[in-house]
């Protein structure tokens, strides 16, 4: 702990805080954290107003983009006659399996490159 | 428990707690920028501040310090945003020593302006918050030598600024 301090500058010092009546600073202190608080909540409403536009705007493509992707990724790429065989292979043998298999051969080639 | 109050988001907690600190910082901020409209700016500044981040405070009994480190962190940020005040005007050296508190306030205040930004605030929280040279490194984060340093240089200006009171025997009063 170092400390070594002028006396007379701290006398000084100490003479010198004068501030002690609040005179309304608490008030002005307060008045703007309301104006604050007001602010953010319109924001937090904006926002939410936003979202909500947003998700009304894009639900119905979205769900369009989702049911055809339900109907289109079990798609076999071959036709097998074989049910057993079929089923066997269909992890692969779909356009899932196919843009699966290109996305893990996507993030091979990636870490071999990068890394 | 005040302060566990104001965390939780109690706006009468928080306004007694502006009650009962408000002198310590806007004279902390008055200090540090010389001028009594910008101080008082800077501390509702402060208090703005900390509202927004009391939910953050950890423990409720290191109250004091964290907001003296919120007033600090503040005060350099306006620094950094302009040329600190010098509208305090310049120090007469040859001024007589004033017996009222405005008076040497305003002397003193006057004095503190005519330090570099660094130095200035090393001398107001060595003297004004009474700290010692470890803590205000702590604090602002400057080389405890460069702390030391500021700190005897600035003693010796402040000195010489204000030797009218050097030798008054306000400065034995009030001690």
């Amino acid at each position: 702990m170092t400390v070594d301090r002028d006396p007379n500058l701290e006398a000084l010092f100490a003479k010198a805080k004068q501030v002690a009546a609040d005179d309304g600073f608490t008030d002005g202190v307060m008045s703007r954290i309301d104006k604050l608080r007001k602010r953010s909540m319109i924001g937090w409403i904006g926002v939410g107003v936003v979202m909500v536009a947003l998700a009304w705007t894009v639900s119905s493509p979205v769900t369009h983009a989702v049911h055809l992707a339900t109907q289109l990724l079990p798609e076999s790429l071959v036709e097998l006659d074989d049910r057993w065989m079929a089923q066997l292979l269909a992890p692969v043998n779909s356009i899932a399996g196919l843009v699966g298999l290109g996305f893990l051969g996507l993030r091979l080639a990636y870490k071999k490159i990068f890394s | 428990m005040l302060v566990g109050l104001a965390r939780s988001g109690d706006r009468a907690a928080f306004a007694e707690l502006v009650r009962r600190r408000q002198a310590w910082i806007r004279n902390l901020m008055r200090r540090c920028s010389g001028d009594t409209t910008l101080a008082d700016d800077l501390a509702q500044q402060v208090f703005l501040q900390a509202w927004r981040s009391i939910s953050h405070l950890q423990r409720p009994s290191r109250f004091g310090p964290w907001l003296k480190r919120v007033a600090i962190n503040t005060w350099l940020q306006h620094v950094r945003r302009s040329d600190p005040l010098r509208q305090a005007g310049l120090v007469d050296e040859n001024r007589p020593a004033q017996q009222d508190t405005a008076g040497v306030a305003m002397d003193l205040d006057r004095a503190l302006c005519a330090l570099k930004d660094e130095v200035r605030l090393c001398i107001v929280l060595s003297y004004h918050e009474g700290m010692t040279h470890e803590e205000i490194a702590g604090l602002t984060s400057l080389p405890l030598g460069t702390v030391k340093s500021h700190i005897r240089r600035g003693t010796s200006r402040l000195r010489h600024l204000l030797s009218a009171y050097m030798d008054s025997p306000l400065a034995e009063e009030t001690e």
